[in-house]
């Protein structure tokens, strides 16, 4: 087989796992598509999803359903203002043997699992929120001294209510700078209300099948990182990621105007791994200038500081970047 | 590469050249269009002669700036990408064009490739760039129906009746042309009251020139070819200067003196006063008639006296001339052979000195053509004086009508001597005409501009006008107030006392100031508009040095008396001038003045018709003998 019918073969299996995937779980989720496929696309890119939204819209729902559709260790941690780090990452005990030897012994907390939940992060206080940091960002908790690796795919589905309600404590910049992207959860409609009442108050619950294997992901993630990126899209990136800075010179008047601090490298990082996840969603070899603008706003979201004009403003960082987007040529590069 | 991708590339890159050729081709044409707009109503207001070149430059201008924005290339990736946008291809061409130019490719970028090759049949480069017409395209059409209308209509201008269309008119400044139409208008007035032929002729020929000039209806060739046919005309059929002419009849006036017959004749050629001279000849025709000579040895030296006259001839005065011309010569080549190989920094002068020298070497040339006219015209004099000494062997009545025959000769003589002078300065006027007209040839639109400003305020100054103060030295003021710069007024000066000449008539006389007076200084310091009205004292050092000043005069009035048959003003400073101001040591300092106003001519930025009054006013001034 030549290399590029191989290639031809592997995205078209990609598409194929990740179709099937999808329709799995649009048996138990209705609507939110683009829900579905943000927090798919953390999984293949190997990062960490952020998902905010009022309660009740079926966020643990959904990764919940996700986790049993990919035979992965589920584990769900609910943060409220008591949790300590001790509760998600696990403490030495003193344990004893039948002799009667006593050893210190590492019980792992629910941390050492493929896909944690944690749900209604912004809950915890700040201690146990940054207990998650190093797990995130280097798949291993360290504990004692003594360090344990997560076992991969480690990924971390966070929930949090909209900021503005109380008993919230906000997320840290250095800790939501750890999310692949950040999902607005939104309202469903009539049709999809109907949806949902049929199916969750009827006397069958829907049910779903494996349908993708912990190996199979893995091997997924290594295709993602084979798509290739055009020059003059990855200029598009760079682009976009400088016109969300203040102090660049090609930045937008919004941007200067409202934003303190503009989004992190990781922030590029994030676009182009996601825009490679949907030019491969898409059955294409290269991820393009439309993939990485539909990535832009979940993945720059929320590495985007407002100022206080802005915040006093209403801005939005979605639209600091709509006013980036709309000013930034794809032909530029 | 994909080949298919490729070749739909350069369709669009090609498509994107030719639509921006068009777009520029007609936004330029706009641009164009009006500046031809202007061009044609400049020309229909009579600002602009001749539309052609403007015209080729409109034509030119959106020509060259479509070839340059087709020229200009388009990045491949740049058409790659307007494919992927018009097509939604998901940079498929964009991404294939990069890869292409990829060393190491990955087994995606290959699978992308063959991708994006089997997708190049789905676009349309005429889709995605589709030539349109240029939106600059209706108000071009505006334009060029606005040029085209204005070209029917007829516009009211100044002198432009029975100009010839064909004609590139001479745009010639109008105080500067007035300056000659004055001066002309006047000799021919002049002529009239006296027909003399050649110069009633000249004169007319000149003003029809002028006339012509100020009314645009001959070009600058035209006018140069008149010119030339002027003073190619006139300068053969000229007669002897003045000051030649009377050289030649003092000489035969000395030997007339030697007789106690024509003593008196003789002393009016020396004055030399022609129509006197006439006078006595015809008292001593009407003698001899009257056979009144008392004696034959009167009678013999008489005739004696009017040999040795008629054998006077202005032949050193043809040797100077010629010997004079030689030297101009040599010089003139001498200066045409160094010119050629230097290229410094004195290239400037040098080419002013030679054309000086070949001014003066034309002018010597009209001299020996001069000298040549008034040998002629002695020579009938000196015949009709040796016919005279013949008769006087012969019958008084002969010798009575050989001596009327010379005094009518000498009457001819004094009548044409000054229509030729007048011919002279006429003709020099003509000659500073055609140099001005000449230099014009080589001048810009800019230059003519530039000229016709300073013109402007160089007539403006000579009317009186004030000119603009310029930061001036601090005056002397006082007594030695220096010429220069500044505008105001020195006081009353302390000097010695002094004459003043009143001339002329009444209270119209005109007042002289003799050297020595008490006059207001003109001074140098800057901030008063007022005109210094006294004498400049300052010296100019290349005049050598200065004259001492220490005479002791007194101040006379002299009172004029009304009287109809009196002199005229202009006449009594001829008059004056006539008189002389003989001495070695004003002809010494009156040549180094005419030299350095023959210097400031060539330098300075003087209108050819003013030259002529310059002239005019150094012939008054001339040292007579």
């Amino acid at each position: 087989m030549t290399a590029p019918a191989h290639a031809e073969a592997r995205v078209s299996a990609f598409g194929t796992d990740a179709k099937r995937l999808t329709t799995e779980i649009a048996k138990v989720i209705v609507g939110n598509r683009e829900i579905v496929e943000g927090v798919f696309t953390c999984l293949l890119a190997g990062g960490h999803a952020l998902l905010e939204g009022v309660p009740g819209l079926g966020k643990t729902m959904l990764v919940r359903t996700m986790a049993r559709t990919m035979d992965l260790h589920f584990s769900r941690v609910q943060f409220t203002p008591d949790l300590m780090p001790a509760d998600i990452l696990g403490t030495t005990v003193v344990s004893e043997d039948a002799h009667g030897k006593k050893t210190f012994e590492f019980r792992r907390g629910p941390l050492f699992a493929h896909m944690v939940l944690a749900d209604e992060i912004n809950r915890a206080t700040p201690k146990t929120q940054s207990a998650l940091l190093e797990a995130m960002q280097e798949q291993s908790v360290t504990v004692a001294k003594e360090t344990y690796p997560l076992e991969p795919p480690f990924v971390v589905l966070a929930t949090q209510n909209p900021i503005e309600m109380e008993g919230t404590y906000p997320l840290p910049e250095a800790q939501l700078d750890r999310f692949l992207l950040k999902l607005h959860v939104r309202f469903p409609d009539s049709q999809e209300l109907h949806a949902i009442l049929d199916r969750t108050t009827g006397a069958a619950e829907p049910d779903v099948e494996k349908v993708l294997s912990r190996e199979r992901l893995l091997e997924m993630r290594g295709v993602v990182r084979e798509v290739a990126v055009a020059r003059p899209v990855q200029e598009y990136v760079v682009q976009i990621l400088q016109g969300t800075h203040p102090d660049t010179a090609s930045a937008p008047e919004p941007t200067k105007k409202f934003v303190r601090f503009g989004a992190s490298p990781r922030g590029a990082q994030a676009v182009l791994l996601a825009a490679k996840v949907r030019a491969l969603l898409g059955g294409r070899f290269a991820a393009s200038s439309a993939d990485v603008r539909e990535c832009v706003k979940p993945a720059l979201r929320h590495r985007i500081i407002l100022n206080f004009e802005g915040e006093a403003e209403g801005v939005t960082t979605d639209q600091v970047i709509d006013d980036v987007l709309a000013r930034v040529s794809e032909a530029k590069g | 590469m994909a080949t298919g991708i490729d070749r739909q590339v350069a369709r669009v890159a090609a498509r994107v050249r030719a639509r921006r050729a068009l777009e520029t081709f007609a936004r330029l044409a706009v641009l164009a269009l009006a500046f031809a707009l202007v061009a044609v109503l400049l020309q229909k207001l009579g600002r602009i002669s001749g539309l052609g070149g403007w015209l080729v430059v409109a034509g030119v201008v959106p020509v060259v700036g479509a070839v340059i924005a087709a020229a200009r290339p388009v990045a491949r990736t740049l058409a790659a990408k307007i494919l992927d946008l018009k097509f939604e291809t998901h940079d498929r061409a964009t991404s294939a064009v990069d890869f292409e130019g990829t060393a190491e490719r990955t087994e995606f970028m290959e699978a992308h490739l063959r991708d994006a090759e089997a997708r190049a049949k789905e676009v349309d480069p005429a889709a995605a760039v589709p030539i349109r017409t240029p939106r600059d395209v209706v108000p071009a059409l505006v334009m060029a129906s606005l040029v085209v209308g204005l070209t029917f209509v007829a516009f009211p201008r100044e002198r432009t009746a029975g100009r010839d269309s064909r004609l590139t008119p001479i745009e010639v400044h109008t105080e500067e042309l007035e300056a000659y139409r004055e001066y002309v208008r006047d000799l021919v007035a002049r002529a009239e009251e006296q027909p003399s032929g050649p110069l009633q002729e000249a004169a007319e020929a000149a003003n029809r020139l002028l006339e012509d000039l100020a009314a645009r209806q001959i070009d600058r060739q035209e006018a140069l070819r008149r010119l030339g046919e002027l003073q190619d005309r006139f300068l053969r059929g000229r007669e002897p200067s003045a000051e030649d002419l009377q050289k030649a009849l003092r000489a035969m006036g000395d030997e007339l003196r030697r007789s106690n017959l024509t003593k008196e004749m003789g002393q009016k050629l020396q004055e030399p006063n022609l129509d006197e001279a006439r006078a006595e000849a015809q008292k001593l025709a009407q003698a001899l008639r009257d056979k009144r000579p008392e004696s034959r040895e009167a009678l013999e030296k008489a005739r004696e006296a009017l040999e040795r006259a008629a054998r006077e001839t202005p032949e050193d005065t043809r040797e100077r001339i010629e010997e004079l011309r030689r030297q101009m010569e040599e010089e003139r080549e001498s200066l045409l052979k160094k010119k050629q190989p230097e290229k410094n920094g004195n290239e400037d002068a040098e080419e002013r000195l030679l054309k000086r020298r070949q001014r003066e070497l034309e002018r010597l040339e009209r001299e020996q053509q001069m000298n040549e006219n008034l040998r002629r015209q002695l020579e009938r004099l000196r015949r009709q004086m040796d016919d005279a000494a013949e008769t006087m062997n012969r019958s008084p009545e002969e010798s009575a009508e050989a001596m009327e025959a010379m005094a009518e000769a000498l009457n001819q003589l004094a009548n044409d001597g000054e229509a030729q002078e007048q011919l002279a300065r006429l003709l020099e006027r003509m000659s500073d005409l055609g140099e001005m007209l000449r230099r014009q040839r080589g001048q810009g639109q800019g230059q003519k501009q530039k000229r016709a400003g300073q013109l402007g305020k160089f007539f403006k100054l000579a009317k009186g006008g004030m000119p603009v103060v310029a930061p001036g030295r601090q005056g002397h003021l006082g007594e030695n107030g220096e010429q220069g710069d500044g505008q105001q007024r020195g006081p009353e000066g302390a000097g010695e006392q002094g004459q003043v000449l009143q001339l002329g008539e009444g209270n119209d006389g005109l007042m002289m100031p003799m050297p020595g007076m008490g006059m207001p200084g003109q001074g140098q310091s800057q901030g008063s508009e007022q005109m210094g009205q006294g004498i400049g004292t300052a010296h100019d050092p290349r005049m050598g040095d200065p004259t001492a000043m220490r005479s002791q005069r007194e101040t006379v009035q002299v009172q004029g008396t009304p009287n109809e048959d009196g002199a005229s003003r202009s006449q009594v400073i001829m008059g004056a001038a006539d008189q002389g101001f003989a001495s070695g040591g004003y002809r010494r300092v009156y040549t180094e003045y005419r030299r350095v106003m023959e210097e400031d001519m060539d330098l300075q930025d003087i209108p050819p018709g003013v030259r002529g009054h310059l002239r005019d006013y150094m012939d008054l001034i001339r040292p007579q003998e």
